[in-house]
């Protein structure tokens, strides 16, 4: 058989339209009731949800004692090693333009000055420093949850995105996708784990451990949705700022006094 | 001719092992077992015994420490012996895997300008082409699923909690189906020869052809049904395979935490570099075929690799400028992490794998051999088709390293891969399966012409 130009042209159209049809829109067609079924998060103040939790990081007290990143590691059982983390504290020198640059070793864990800056960045002393301590944003579209295979991954009605550990497949999709590099591979389980904000103490009304153990306050956590909180009020008087804006994700995690050049 | 001393070896110890297990009360398994292996011992007869039987020993000792190496992965922990780390979870078995599925889909869609859309000159390629494309599937699998912390669960919960609106799951689903619409777009158009072997053997190796011939295929309006029927699995695969691996580029293109792999440029440069390898690939065993068989040494088999060239030289110029413009693109505005990770690769510590293996070999020497008639001889062609495949495995690697080496926490500084000799050993264990499974599939399949 032979056929021509024109009609080749036709059925290789064919094939292309066949394929957009399989997978560009039965998925989303069928993810649309998917999503009807189960609710997203709903935005603040709707007075349905029965928690808005939310953490405060103020930057500008944070003194790098690394408590929080200890009593992280033992409330969650995550590994010794200094790469699997759950949190962690980025230590920034200013430059000399004033930016703000990072140098973190081993995620803080050697706790602060330990391990010095590296010989790139060695500044002279006095120069300017300050800690930024980092978590999980639970952001309120986090573009993990969307992106697991196996929907290991996935955001409570109370908007704290866990991994089911049961599920989880390890492809390390969801590692790739967050823009705060806030999961890891537990080298134990073998799948992947992140903060939950302490997901089995908030949940019965105890801060999470690094809040708890923090001797400075930098770390502050509460329920919007309680008249009495002392975080509600904090976010009354001050202005905070979030991790990253642009990437869309809205992350929970405010913080006080971030500076240029962190991200 | 004589038998393959390797695998007839094997298989002569094999028949030791088996006869006492038998004779001690193992019974029907174990008669059942060494009937099998008799019967590949019958199929395997007819080899050039030297030459092949080197090359199959080198393939089962590749593949063997390869799926050993698998075994110490997850025995040991990824993490003790893969050079993946935790900020760079996505090494050289990702890229190994991508490789093989796309070029499998590649393999799949030129074939099909054959014997699914009619295009005369391209219909030799029909049987062959397809086996390999489900070979090149096969060995892309055996990648991932040594590279995932739990490969059963994937079989388990992709089904059970499906997520639509995951790229991965999509590319999962969409492979496995081109996988079903290749085997069974083989199997109908191997029926007719499965039946004229069948008759040809007897025992479990007639059985062998019997069964893969859906009973009784002697008759020709028979088998015109199955190829007719065989023209619409074609299709199935075609289609499929466009979906999957488009997929699969989606899989990169929406991280929009990774500014180097995002954007819907990502489906069409897989497809497009799916082509490319495809065209390359079949380049390469039709030449193989060339020079290795009697049957195919033939005006027809050069007509062939002339054409695969003419096509090959078409795409590459293509993916030239497609690679052209996407470091020029990426070079301006300097969006952060997409700016920083293109200069790992222009100028960084992936520039050598970039220029030296990416480009020039897998690009300008063999846009040079195919644009030089006298260069351009049958061994040229695919010699320019072996280079593309060496570029475009590091350009696999490229990709899905450099994406990931730019931090997204504050650390100022680039991170480092270098994959493991485990991971290295586990490579080079798939490319050996996949020799292995090319070169058996020589051997009892019916995969040529006029075979």
């Amino acid at each position: 058989m032979n056929v021509s130009r024109r009609k080749f042209l036709g059925m290789a159209a064919k094939v292309m339209v066949g394929g957009i049809i399989v997978y560009g829109v039965t998925p989303s067609v069928l993810e649309a009731i998917a999503r009807d079924k189960t609710p997203q998060a709903s935005s603040p103040n709707d007075g349905k949800q029965k928690h808005q939790w939310v953490f405060v990081v103020d930057v500008s007290k944070c003194i790098g004692c690394m408590k929080c990143l200890e009593a992280c590691k033992r409330e969650n059982l995550v590994p010794p090693d200094p790469d699997s983390r759950r949190t962690w504290v980025e230590e920034y020198t200013a430059g000399e333009d004033g930016a703000a640059l990072g140098h973190t070793a081993n995620w803080g864990s050697d706790g602060p000055e330990r391990t010095g800056p590296s010989a790139e960045h060695q500044e002279p002393a006095g120069t300017k420093g300050f800690f930024v301590p980092k978590l999980c944003n639970q952001c309120e579209d986090p573009p993990c949850v969307p992106v697991c295979p196996v929907s290991a991954t996935f955001q409570t009605e109370d908007g704290i995105v866990l991994v089911d550990a049961k599920r989880c497949i390890g492809c390390k999709y969801c590692i790739m996708a967050c823009p705060y590099g806030a999961r890891y591979l537990h080298n134990g389980t073998r799948t992947v784990d992140k903060c939950t904000w302490c997901y089995h103490r908030i949940t019965k009304g105890l801060p999470p451990a690094c809040v708890e153990v923090c001797p400075v306050e930098a770390r502050l956590f509460g329920d919007l949705n309680d008249p009495e909180s002392p975080v509600r009020k904090l976010l009354k008087e001050k202005m905070t700022q979030v991790l990253r804006p642009e990437t869309g994700t809205k992350p929970r995690v405010r913080y006080l006094g971030l500076q240029e050049g962190v991200r | 001719m004589e038998r393959l001393p390797i695998v007839h070896g094997l298989i002569r110890h094999t028949d030791r092992l088996l006869v006492p297990l038998a004779q001690q009360g193992w019974g029907r398994g174990a008669y059942a077992l060494r009937s099998v292996s008799s019967s590949l011992r019958n199929m395997t007869v007819g080899a050039r015994p030297s030459a092949l039987d080197a090359w199959l020993a080198v393939l089962l000792v590749t593949g063997v420490l390869g799926f050993l190496a698998i075994g110490v992965g997850f025995l040991k922990g990824h993490d003790k012996v893969f050079g993946v780390e935790q900020e760079v979870p996505w090494g050289v078995l990702i890229s190994t895997y991508v490789f093989f599925v796309v070029s499998s889909t590649g393999v799949c869609l030129v074939s099909s300008l054959g014997h699914v859309f009619g295009l005369r000159r391209f219909e030799g390629l029909g049987r062959q082409a397809v086996f390999i494309a489900i070979i090149m599937m096969v060995s892309g699998f055996i990648a991932i699923g040594a590279e995932l912390e739990n490969p059963w669960r994937l079989f388990i919960y992709m089904v059970v909690t499906p997520n639509f609106s995951s790229a991965i799951w999509g590319m999962g689903v969409l492979y496995s189906l081109e996988l079903v619409f290749l085997v069974v777009e083989f199997i109908l158009l191997s029926r007719g020869e499965m039946a004229r072997r069948s008759k040809e053997t007897s025992g479990p190796a007639g059985l062998f052809y019997r069964t893969l011939a859906l009973g009784d295929a002697t008759r020709s309006e028979v088998q015109q049904r199955s190829l007719r029927l065989a023209k619409y699995a074609g299709i199935g695969a075609a289609i499929s395979g466009v979906a999957a691996t488009s997929t699969l580029g989606a899989v990169f293109g929406v991280m929009g935490a990774r500014p180097l792999w995002y954007g819907p440029f990502m489906p069409l440069y897989f497809l497009l570099t799916a082509l490319v390898s495809g065209a390359a690939v079949l380049a390469l065993v039709t030449f193989l075929g060339y020079k290795t068989s009697q049957r195919r040494r033939n005006e027809g088999t050069q007509a062939s690799v002339k054409d695969l060239g003419n096509l090959l030289l078409g795409l590459l110029g293509l993916f030239a400028l497609f690679s052209v413009w996407s470091v020029v693109v990426r070079s301006y505005g300097h969006i952060p992490a997409g700016y920083d990770a293109l200069m790992l690769l222009v100028r960084g510590p992936l520039s050598l794998p970039f220029w030296g293996l990416e480009v020039a070999v897998g690009m300008l020497v063999p846009l040079g051999i195919l644009l030089t008639p006298r260069a351009r001889t049958l061994g040229g062609t695919a010699l320019a088709a072996l280079l593309v495949m060496v570029g475009m495995f590091a350009a696999r690697y490229d990709l899905v390293v450099a994406g990931q080496l730019i931090p997204v926490t504050g650390q100022l500084t680039p991170l480092h891969y270098t994959p493991s000799y485990t991971e290295w050993l586990i490579v080079s264990g798939v490319f050996a399966t996949c020799g292995f499974l090319y070169t058996l599939g020589h051997r009892v399949l019916p995969l040529g012409h006029g075979d």
